[in-house]
């Protein structure tokens, strides 16, 4: 029998392969805080086989059972099943899947021991050598460890398959990207290659697609006729916290804008795939990214605003600025804010100006996407105020609160006419009653083990991505225009990005 | 779950109830801000006075119903009554992990003559073009008016039939049920069973010993003289759909047990239900799963034994062995509310209406 044919029907779906995940970077904060717990979800879920082992490898001199309690602790705090954890058969047996090879990343002998105890763990289960190898290290490291992965010959097994996953930043600029590239294509085929962003991992990132290309409504109004313009908006309500000296390096555009603002943008703009298949939708993105007019040094000068937050209070808390900041430069010029305009030269959006714009120390968190859509050609009614300003909009909330929501106008009852804008509001949890849904690792995880790539970035994406990111930062550093501005932290950023929307005529949402 | 907001009852206006409901609802705007809902369903809901009160059945329904949004119809059949047909509405909000979810249901309280005319009403107070589910509270009845013209109106026909009075009767109605795609609450609650039986056959190296299977012995939890055996022979039922076997007999036990013959290739196994009593577990709960397979004589190799045992299942594989595998597997039963929701959401599961054609061929069978 090839199948099992027991697993035929909903809720029967057939996990993954055994497989060994194998961590690198084990001893870090994103092994204990996302990656095990994932994996424990999913065990307890019964979305994995129970043929699966866990070979964290780091430099730290731990033991098995110094990692081991160190994820329970991990998977305790958590974990959405943390309380499951508390029965100590149930941890006792997830955790004798859990293993630690203690070695430095470039030393090229610690990767046979590591090859021959995962090649072990397989045998003798007696069940394919599946590996995912997971890089959770700075990226410093990536180019060392695919490397010595590669010289240890873990690439390709005759009795099983081989993926790498990579954390995000890939890369700091276009040539780091492609160097970064180089190195994974000289040892992995690209098909092996999953390149995470937990953002795309998102119930509602995902939503876009079904909202777009599983309702036949929006697609004849989706385009430059019917849309005058397309905010996107990534608010965070925190500062930079621990993370100060590597934010001071990337700044707001390399840490939001290269990754999770383009990929939002590409999945509101992409045409419509030819299936709903991994290469497709990526091609597709792609050509949305090649279709963006490329910035000179003077164009990005006009087209974009950047600031830094100073001392302020969010929720009553009073935060201080950010070159106050241990890890920051002294007087640092690093952005935490950011508002770009940019357009797509195609068929479709040809003349629709894109707003985006990213902040840290920002009154809330919210990241939303809006489409503008154009006025009536000639309205019927009396206009008062600033009525001009509005406009049909449709809002894709990414977090929180997912859901999209519809702004039309409506009359007032009573005689005359009179209109105000009201909110038809769908709100994913509220439909569909989602008590807790899976955290995003839980599903990139699972869909890296399947072998689904849909959710991860291709190379040719990320190369895409930096070359439109890349004019932007060069063209702040080649002529410091425009200048630096200031913004208080817990408000919604400098008036240099209200100006920027107020020269096209066009305002803010208000978030 | 807040309480909810409940109106007076009423003789029986469609159009007094849906104004009832939109002032209860006006009524729960904050600030000229309405309360936001989504629905995505109807849901009616048969329930017979003689099995419950009315406040349990609201209580059970907006408990069973909060989770997922939607607008409920409760038919509350006092059939030996009096003849009256009142109405009244309530709306609800809960707070499902970070989201608030809102529904409404409408309690039709009827008797006596009054319930055969009922359906009119009903379907007069469906929201517009949404999926209508009937969730019939006891047996599919055999020649009911009220049913039948319900029927006609559903997209899906909802029984539980681990609560039917008569199990044997009401399981082989519905076999022969085809008016509508049905579905059923004790088939949802096994879905943790099938998981961990699937499981074993995931590695392909186990997977030929599924065309040698011996014996399949059913554990299934009873008390005194009820016998549950809904879920034991629906999981019988699965497992000869998926796996080809054909009936060659079945046999009832003087307990409340069956004992089935089966035939596949040229072998033949035994499938027995039989009944136990696990003060710890609730009725119809199955305790443990036995199965005995093996091409070769003693033809016992594989064994895989499943045990529920203090909120996990136990898999034993080739117990005393040197190829032993044991495996402590956390056991979550599916609560009524949750099938309920896997019902309403999605289509219906053909896998669901073979394991219920072999149960209608077993019953015919040993009922003969």
């Amino acid at each position: 029998m090839v199948e099992n044919p027991l697993r035929v029907g909903p809720g029967m779906e057939r996990p993954p392969n055994p497989v060994t995940v194998v961590i690198f970077g084990a001893t870090g904060d994103l092994t204990a805080r996302k990656l095990v717990p994932a994996l424990y979800s999913l065990v307890q879920e019964d979305q994995i086989s129970p043929h699966f082992e866990i070979v964290g490898f780091a430099r730290r001199d731990w033991a098995d059972d110094f990692f081991r309690e160190k994820m329970f602790e991990g998977v305790t705090r958590f974990s959405r099943f943390a309380e499951h954890a508390a029965d100590s058969a149930l941890w006792g047996q997830f955790s004798a899947h859990l293993h630690y090879v203690q070695g430095n990343f470039d030393q090229p002998e610690r990767y046979r021991e590591l090859d021959r105890t995962i090649a072990g763990l397989a045998q003798e289960q007696n069940r394919p050598d599946n590996r995912l190898y997971y890089l959770a290290t700075p990226p410093s490291w990536y180019d060392v460890i695919i490397e010595n992965i590669g010289k240890a010959g873990m690439v390709q097994g005759e009795n099983g398959w081989r993926r790498i996953v990579i954390e995000k930043p890939f890369g700091v600029d276009l040539a780091s990207a492609r160097a970064l590239n180089g190195t994974l294509h000289s040892v992995f085929d690209e098909s092996q290659v999953y390149r995470i962003d937990h953002y795309l991992g998102k119930e509602t990132v995902q939503n876009i697609l079904v909202l777009r290309f599983a309702n036949a409504i929006y697609e004849p109004i989706w385009n430059r006729r019917y849309v005058d313009h397309v905010q996107i908006s990534v608010a965070e309500s925190v500062g930079v916290g621990s993370r100060a000296g590597y934010y001071d390096q990337a700044g707001v555009v390399r840490d939001m804008f290269q990754n999770h603002i383009l990929q939002l943008l590409t999945l509101v703009a992409m045409e419509p795939p030819v299936a709903f298949e991994a290469d497709a939708i990526r091609d597709e993105k792609v050509k949305v990214l090649r279709a963006i007019r490329p910035q000179s040094v003077d164009e990005v000068a006009h087209h974009s605003v950047r600031a830094q937050y100073t001392d302020g209070a969010i929720n009553g808390e009073p935060i201080p600025g950010y070159c106050e900041l241990e890890g920051t430069a002294e007087g640092s010029q690093t952005p935490t804010y950011a508002a770009l305009r940019w357009q797509i030269d195609n068929w479709r959006w040809q003349g629709v100006p894109i707003y985006m714009r990213s902040g840290k120390c920002m009154p809330t968190r919210v990241s939303e996407i809006s489409i503008h859509f154009k006025q009536p050609p000639h309205l019927l009614f009396d206009a008062v105020d600033d009525e001009s300003l509005r406009s049909n909009v449709l809002a894709l909330r990414i977090q929180p609160d997912e859901g999209i929501s519809l702004k039309f106008e409506s009359k007032l009852p009573g005689q005359g006419v009179r209109r105000r804008p009201v909110t038809m509001d769908f709100r994913y949890g509220a439909s569909f009653g989602l008590v807790e849904p899976p955290d995003a690792y839980e599903r990139l995880l699972l869909d890296a083990m399947l072998g689904d790539a849909m959710l991860f970035t291709r190379g040719d994406e990320i190369e895409a991505a930096w070359q439109l990111i890349d004019p932007v930062i060069q063209g702040w550093e080649a002529s410091g225009k425009p200048d630096l501005e200031i913004y208080e932290a817990g408000t919604w950023g400098p008036p240099g990005a209200d100006h920027l929307l107020q020269s096209d005529g066009r305002r803010w949402r208000r978030l | 779950m807040s309480d909810p907001y409940r109106t007076e009852s009423k003789p029986v206006s469609v159009a007094a109830v849906k104004e009832e409901l939109k002032a209860l609802w006006a009524s729960e705007a904050i600030d000229g801000e309405a309360v936001i809902r989504a629905r995505t369903h109807n849901l009616i809901v048969y329930a017979p006075a003689s099995l419950y009160s009315v406040d349990e059945i609201t209580e059970q329904v907006i408990s069973l119903t909060g989770a997922r949004p939607g607008r409920v119809i409760v038919i509350y059949d006092d059939w030996e009554g009096e003849s009256k047909l009142e109405a009244w509405v309530n709306i609800y909000c809960g707070v499902q992990g970070q989201h608030q979810v809102c529904g409404e249901s409408i309690v039709l309280s009827t008797g006596g003559k009054q319930r055969d005319e009922l359906h009119s009403t009903v379907v007069s107070l469906l929201a517009t073009d949404l999926p209508v589910s009937l969730w019939w509270m006891t047996e599919p009845p055999d020649n009911d008016h009220l049913f039948n013209e319900l029927v006609g109106e559903i997209d899906r026909l909802i029984v539980d039939s681990d609560a039917f009075e008569n199990q044997i009767d009401g399981l082989m109605r519905l076999d022969q049920f085809e008016d509508a795609p049905s579905g059923d609450l004790a088939w949802e609650r096994l879905l943790p069973w099938r998981r961990h039986l699937a499981q074993v056959w995931d590695a392909a190296e186990n997977r030929e010993s599924l065309r040698h299977i011996r014996t399949v012995d059913v554990m299934v939890n009873t008390a005194g003289d009820f016998m549950n055996v809904a879920r034991a022979l629906l999981l019988c039922g699965w497992l000869a759909d998926r796996l080809g076997w054909k009936l060659e007999s079945a046999a009832k036990g003087p307990t409340g047990g069956y004992t089935t013959i089966w035939q596949h290739n040229s072998w033949q196994g035994k499938v027995e239900i039989v009944e136990s009593s696990f003060s710890a577990l609730p009725l119809g709960e199955i305790a443990c799963i036995f199965i005995q397979a093996g091409s070769r004589p003693p033809y016992i190799l594989p064994r895989i034994e499943l045990s529920l045992d203090g909120g996990c299942v136990d898999l034993r594989f080739n117990d005393a062995s040197p190829s032993a595998l044991r495996r402590r597997i956390d056991y979550r039963p599916v609560s009524t509310a949750a099938a309920l929701a896997r019902l309403l959401e999605q289509p219906s599961d053909p896998v669901y209406r073979g394991a219920l054609n072999n149960v209608g061929k077993i019953l015919e069978m040993a009922k003969s």
